[in-house]
């Protein structure tokens, strides 16, 4: 079956660029969500197998979206992907139960890393 | 002529591409600032917007409404095949946290009696290492290198004045890249305008088309 | 022919690697630091130039190469950025050579990333400035400051003594029977009378005072930190300094005396203009009572 992956970013075009880079990895089916608020929606609607979120967005942020995901479901696999990699920004969302961290902008070898941490492929 | 024109305007699609390049070259450039430089700042998701310059000081003006009737600020321009004209705004009478995010080893002064000068000096220093890590690192991301010009900055201007001097003809239709920064850690928030002249949209296009190569 | 053109240059270039070791040390470099570039290329900058290991140098060739931004030393606010001596004609006017210099990205080859450090040398210009502005708030004649001069810092002392409360005390005075002087003597006498008597009152005075030509004949001594005690002190003393003083000019030998109104600041004055203006009530009093002396006001 189809490994099912949840990507949460308020930017389309950050989206379209994950979805490519994923793509070029391995087959998956992609959901998308633009914001926290309806990311946190959809991840219980679809449950995937994993969650690329993003951090800042409007409506909810990525922390907030990941603390109420973890709450309910700490077994939740999700992955940060980000373009402010201070240690600081990476320590907080590892705290939070985050299984990777990728930059942005994505590349293959980076976001391959992380979805083998996450056991997806 | 009708080619001409089309290549001269961006679309929709160009500046979404933009924005997530901006939003990239900005966590970048906070992430340098903080490793390297010791300087903890946030720089918020960039606006992306083209508008006349009669435009900018309406937004600026509502945008800095919090900040009262005079700003510091440091202007900027930064040329290649990007060109650019930057400016940081400031609150007025912040001198003293501009001061302390750059440290104070050389300085023995009482935080009461701050020259103009020493003020001048720091706001230069901490603008120009701003503009400096967001435009290097927007250069970086879409592959190609810019120069500055020498940076100028006045402290505690009137508004009014500042918006005025910036580097940009009336009729242009410009490119504007607006941040609000912050250094929590001081108190001390502020905004980052970056216009972008006519003349480099024809090589943004095509420098955002090879960006997005890679992901098609 | 690059090398050339780097060598001949009539500017300072320096080239540093990420470990601050001179790359390049071009002969303009040579000639004014007086440290040849056989003996710095390869070697650490700051074994050479200890100074320039201070947080503002760092920072900013560290901005540099991280984000290839460039940085700029303008003489205005730094003075300098290497501390190396003028050329000949200005040693002593000048300690360091002053400079706007410029830090910048080149464009890395192979795994060496490396700035460059342009060095300007700006001294003439700095040392004409200078004169000009000396020119502008000086008086040509006694070369002590003059009423432009003294208008402009007025209201900067005023506000600086209402923020601390420390008293500010001024001193009007005037040379009593100038015209007659004049009239008697001729200007050129008189000039040089004003030239001696701005002297005597220059020599009296602190570092932090300041003493202006406020009209023809008439002066302004500006004392910051001063109570008035200390304030007609120093008028007596000066009264005292100027009786007691002989004028020459040619084969003419003259006296003069002088008269004085002093006022130091207190709460119920608005601005410095007040104190100037009831400081000149006081030196027209020491005139009504017969000249050759000093009247306090409040």
């Amino acid at each position: 079956m189809t490994k099912k992956i949840l990507i949460i970013d308020d930017s389309g075009v950050s989206r379209r660029m994950l979805k490519s880079t994923i793509g070029k990895i391995d087959d998956f089916e992609i959901i998308e969500a633009a914001d926290g608020k309806a990311g946190v929606t959809k991840y219980w609607e679809c449950r995937p197998d994993v969650t690329f979120m993003d951090l800042t967005m409007p409506v909810m942020d990525g922390y907030e979206a990941i603390k109420l995901i973890k709450e309910r479901d700490p077994a939740a696999v999700i992955i940060v992907g980000t373009a402010d990699i201070q240690t600081k920004s990476i320590q907080r969302v590892l705290d939070l139960g985050v299984v990777a961290v990728v930059n942005k902008p994505f590349q293959v070898d980076q976001v391959r890393d992380a979805l083998n941490k996450a056991a997806l492929i | 002529m009708d080619i001409q024109e089309k290549d001269q305007t961006l679309g929709a699609e160009d500046l979404e591409i933009l924005q997530e390049v901006m939003n990239i070259a900005f966590g970048r450039a906070a992430a340098d600032l903080a490793k390297f430089i010791n300087i903890f700042v946030k720089l918020s998701v960039p606006h992306i917007s083209l508008i006349s310059k009669s435009e900018i000081s309406e937004t600026l003006r509502s945008e800095l409404e919090g900040m009262d009737q005079n700003v510091s600020v440091v202007r900027q321009d930064f040329w290649g095949d990007l060109t650019c004209s930057a400016v940081l705004f400031f609150p007025a009478h912040t001198e003293n946290e501009i001061i302390s995010i750059m440290g104070t080893d050389e300085l023995n002064v009482e935080f009461n009696e701050i020259s103009t000068s020493l003020a001048q000096e720091t706001l230069l220093e901490l603008g120009n290492i701003l503009i400096g890590a967001c435009a290097g690192k927007i250069a970086q991301l879409l592959e190609t290198n810019v120069s500055f010009s020498p940076p100028f900055a006045a402290i505690n201007e009137p508004m009014g004045e500042a918006i005025e001097q910036m580097d940009i003809h009336e009729s242009d239709q410009i490119l504007s890249l607006q941040t609000q920064f912050s250094f929590e850690e001081r108190n001390l928030s502020g905004l980052l305008i970056i216009a972008g002249q006519k003349s480099s949209f024809a090589w943004i296009k095509e420098a955002l088309t090879k960006f997005m190569a890679q992901y098609e | 022919m690059y090398e050339e053109v780097v060598n001949f240059l009539n500017v300072g270039l320096v080239i540093l690697d990420e470990q601050m070791n001179v790359r390049k040390w071009n002969k303009w470099m040579e000639r004014h630091s007086n440290i040849k570039s056989s003996d710095i290329e390869g070697k650490n900058l700051f074994l050479f130039f200890p100074m320039l290991d201070n947080e503002h140098f760092n920072r900013s060739i560290k901005s540099v190469f991280t984000f290839s931004n460039m940085v700029f030393y303008s003489q205005k606010l730094h003075r300098y950025c290497f501390p190396i001596p003028p050329v000949a004609s200005f040693r002593q006017q000048f300690e360091f050579m002053q400079q706007n210099c410029a830090i910048g990205p080149i464009t890395p080859e192979e795994n060496s990333n490396c700035v460059f450090i342009s060095i300007q040398d700006v001294t003439n210009i700095v040392y004409y400035e200078d004169q000009l502005r000396d020119m502008n708030i000086k008086d040509a004649l006694t070369n002590i400051y003059n009423r432009r001069f003294l208008d402009s810092i007025l209201d900067r002392e005023f506000k600086r003594h209402m923020r601390y409360k420390h008293p500010m005390s001024v001193i009007m005075l005037d040379i009593d029977h100038f015209k007659e002087v004049n009239d008697q003597y001729g200007h050129q006498c008189g000039d040089e009378v004003l030239k001696s008597f701005s002297a005597i009152i220059h020599a009296q005075l602190r570092d932090v005072d300041f003493l202006a030509r406020y009209g023809g004949e008439e002066f302004c001594c500006l004392l910051p930190e001063t109570p008035p005690e200390s304030a007609l002190l120093v008028a007596k003393r000066l009264r005292v300094a100027i009786e007691e003083s002989n004028h020459k000019w040619q084969d003419i030998e003259l006296k003069i005396t002088s008269s004085l109104g002093v006022c130091t600041s207190t709460s119920k004055h608005q601005n410095a203009s007040e104190l100037i203006e009831l400081a000149d009530k006081g030196l027209y009093q020491a005139k009504k009572q017969g000249r050759n002396a000093v009247i306090v006001t409040q």
